[in-house]
């Protein structure tokens, strides 16, 4: 799934996310998945804990719905 | 374990609820408060980062030999290698450390960087140039109705058919576009670190709004474990929520440092902290809207798009409408990506846009309809989303008497003229959340009776310090300065980051339940030595005594000596939905704006703003009020001067320094009125968060005012001077 096209799919659906895939939600609700549906914590704005930016290790931009299995730089989460 | 954490009853408090001077307040206005800017080392090196000058290429190489060369430069190190792409603006590609600004300065200008030019794409009003430019994605839908479609309809069929049907039905429909267009965060502290190593172990003084949640954003990348890490903010000068992340550029600051042996500061320059490192998403909308002839909003169909830069997003269309959610409603949303910096949550996140896209169309319907927009905003309050309906009309009806609504309002472009300059009122309303994230307070008494309260919160000026010293001063019975404030550190008891206005909600909740099992301890020492039952004894004026019998009593100093040689020190923690009363969640809130507008020149001058806001219980109302001051200027801003200008060939941010990113100064933004709305019910319902709330209504309000003095619609934000007139202009052309 490109970046353009991350939007159109609930968190959930994708699968579980890279362990390093940090976004705003994460830490005000402590999560490691928030729930999408809010749309007040600003998940919007993710990036990678590896990077510390927007562009994960492969050079690929980070998203809830596009770090999940298959990336190449994905980890699972234990 | 105190058996029910709970708030003193209204009107037994000696300090909560009472307004107090921040006890920061005079570091602060002094200058001995230390920023992250001013936190300085022996043998430091300063640092910068180069920004790349294009908004979309692919790096080559990069060639720090004449760099190196430099006097006082001490090392370069690259944050993107060749074949690497940069999609936007200022993203950094490498960053120089020296001895002196100057050598700094230097070095950058001295680093050759060959890169291959890619396409460049910004425009993101533009919906039919996006999609031309393949540019977006996929449309979200939304769609609800009152009348459901049959087994055999085809859905998005039916839909149309019912939202034509509806709209052919209303008894008036508006036609209308909207918009808001992204600004930049602009924190008058830059993003930035100074840090130190002691041997693998990293002090990093990090300008955040997320003290607890940062060490481990180090550990990472660094390959060390988040417990050698201590971050470190004891103040900081602005984040609106684009500092919860630990950047690329403090790692690469770490880095350097580590590699040369010596602490190195690295802050943002102005035109790279605006290119990089934070925006708020743009809003556009298209909208059709259909109402009674009462103006109750009974069909809403709407697309609307924008951009969060170079990653894809948009406003969610779960918040349009705005507040008012009409029974038959179809939203669809699509997102744009441009190479532009991308996004990083701002004051509440989706509301200021899809208010300033959506309050603006219910205020058409009144301008259409000749009604009164405080009539039609009240008649649709019946829709709310939050169930506020009441909260909204008590602030309705408080705000107009503070703006003196009834007598000044006129019917849309009909009120009075004093030569080329018309007046207006606008009003929108609001919602948010704001409820209590997990924290954790330690409470720490000593024998001395010294207090201390410590936590991995901070306070990012809103005056967290001073509510937290509130609350314990206040369960102990003691004055504020009998209690010291420890928070700023990571290896502080972990506490919610400051973001989406939890923060007063949590360190609330963990402090009180700590002060009280505290005080509980306390009580159960010296309720030997006053002959009486724990639970009958209080804590005032700075004594432990009998309710019943005040003369029966200990010094606060006489109980605390009764712990001994050793301080006692109680954990107060506070997870999400482990609710006693503390805290709550979910605020209204309704503003009103009146403007005057000169139709010659275009320029809109804000006469009066006034804000009323409930949030639940309030610790400092003067903090609160200093907190809604600063939204209402910030939502000034946004509403008439804010805009990030983008060259739209080459991607270039033209206005990226303070002197030329347009903000307003104290003679723009008029007469501001604050006012608490806090019934008991709000009292006892505990405390709300107030950082987003108030910032969210000023885009709609400012908007729907201007309009009220003109007779039409100026519909993008920032209201310039340009596109009022260039709105007048349409208007004599039609």
């Amino acid at each position: 799934m490109s970046i353009l096209d991350s939007q159109s799919a609930a968190g959930a659906e994708a699968g579980a996310a890279c362990q390093h895939l940090r976004s705003k939600g994460m830490f005000i609700t402590g999560c490691q998945n928030p729930a999408v549906e809010d749309g007040q914590v600003g998940d919007g704005h993710c990036w990678c804990n590896l990077t510390q930016h927007v562009l994960g290790p492969d050079d690929d931009f980070v998203a809830r719905r596009i770090c999940i299995a298959g990336r190449q730089c994905f980890v699972a989460t234990i | 374990m105190a058996k029910k954490y709970s708030w003193p009853d209204r009107g037994t408090t000696a300090l909560l609820g009472k307004p107090q001077d921040r006890i920061d307040g005079i570091a602060k206005a002094t200058g001995a408060a230390k920023y992250t800017y001013d936190v300085n080392f022996d043998k430091m090196l300063i640092a910068r980062v180069l920004g790349s000058p294009h908004a979309h290429c692919k790096i080559k190489s990069i060639d720090f030999s004449a760099a190196e060369k430099i006097p006082g430069v001490v090392k370069c190190m690259a944050m993107k290698e060749p074949g690497n792409e940069v999609r936007w603006q200022g993203d950094p590609i490498a960053a120089v450390a020296g001895e002196s600004e100057g050598a700094v300065a230097e070095g950058l200008k001295a680093i050759k960087v060959e890169i291959e030019p890619l396409d460049v794409y910004v425009k993101d009003a533009d919906l039919a140039a996006a999609e031309a430019a393949g540019r977006t994605g996929k449309v979200a839908k939304n769609v609800q109705l009152e009348r459901e479609a049959g087994d055999d309809d085809d859905e998005d069929k039916f839909a149309e058919q019912e939202i034509e049907r509806l709209l052919k039905e209303s008894a008036v429909v508006v036609e209308a576009h909207y918009g808001i267009d992204v600004i930049t965060h602009m924190c008058l502290e830059p993003h930035g670190a100074t840090v130190q190593w002691e041997g693998d172990k990293l002090n990093a003084y990090l300008s955040t709004q997320n003290v607890s949640g940062t060490a481990g954003q180090f550990a990472s990348p660094l390959g060390i474990t988040t417990g050698d890490v201590t971050v470190i903010c004891d103040f900081i000068g602005g984040g609106f929520g684009s500092k919860f992340q630990v950047d690329n550029f403090n790692v690469t600051a770490a880095k350097i440092a580590k590699e040369v042996g010596r602490p190195v500061k690295l802050m943002l320059d102005r035109d790279i902290e605006l290119k990089t490192a934070g925006c708020r998403p743009s809003g556009y909308i298209d909208v059709r809207i259909g109402a009674d002839k009462e103006g109750v909003v009974t069909v809403w169909d709407s697309q609307h798009w924008g951009t969060f830069g170079a990653t894809a997003g948009g406003v969610d269309q779960g918040v349009i409408p705005y507040v008012f959610n009409p029974k038959n409603r179809r939203r669809r949303a699509t997102p744009i990506i441009t190479n532009a910096s991308p996004s990083r949550a701002w004051r509440a996140p989706n509301h200021p846009q899809a208010c300033a896209m959506s309050q603006t169309a219910y205020d058409d319907i009144a301008a259409k309809l000749g009604l009164n927009s405080y009539d039609v905003f009240l008649r649709n309050l019946a829709s709310v989303s939050n169930e506020k309906q009441n909260v909204y009309q008590a602030e309705m009806e408080i705000a107009a008497k503070l703006i003196g609504w009834k007598d000044k309002w006129h019917p849309h472009g009909k009120g009075p003229k004093k030569g080329a300059v018309v007046s207006g009122l606008g009003m929108a309303i609001h919602t948010w959340g704001g409820g209590g994230q997990p924290s954790n307070t330690n409470i720490t008494i000593h024998p001395d009776g010294a207090v201390e309260a410590t936590l991995g919160s901070q306070d990012l000026g809103t005056g967290t310090r001073t509510a937290i010293a509130i609350i314990t001063a206040e369960t102990f019975g003691l004055p504020l300065a009998g209690v010291k404030v420890n928070i700023g550190s990571s290896k502080y008891p972990p506490s919610a980051a400051s973001g989406g206005s939890v923060t007063i909600a949590s360190v609330s909740e963990s402090t009180r339940r700590a002060a009280q099992d505290a005080l509980l301890k306390i009580f159960e020492l010296a309720s030997k030595k006053l002959e009486s039952e724990p639970e009958n004894l209080e804590a005032k004026d700075g004594r432990i005594q009998v309710k019943s019998d005040t003369k029966k009593s200990l010094s606060w100093k006489e109980a605390c000596s009764l712990l001994g040689m050793m301080p006692l020190e109680v954990k107060g923690e506070f997870k999400r939905r482990d609710d006693q009363g503390l805290s709550s969640s979910q605020v209204g809130g309704v503003q009103m704006a009146e403007v005057e507008v000169d139709r010659d020149t275009g320029v809109v001058r804000m006469k009066k703003f006034v804000l009323v806001q409930d949030m639940g219980l309030v610790i400092n109302p003067k903090c609160a009020q200093s907190q809604m001051y600063g939204a209402a200027i910030m939502g000034i801003a946004y509403a008439l001067f804010e805009q990030r200008i983008l060259d739209p060939t080459t991607g270039a941010f033209l206005n990226a320094e303070i002197a030329d990113y347009k903000l307003p100064r104290l003679g723009d933004v008029g007469e501001i009125v604050v006012e608490i709305y806090q019934p008991d019910d709000e009292y006892n319902r505990g405390v709300v968060g107030l950082g987003e709330p108030p910032v969210i209504s000023p885009g709609a309000a400012i908007s729907n005012a201007v309009c009220n003095a003109l007779g039409v619609r100026v519909p993008v934000l920032p209201l310039t001077p340009k596109r009022v007139l260039e709105a007048l202009e349409r208007a004599r052309k039609a």
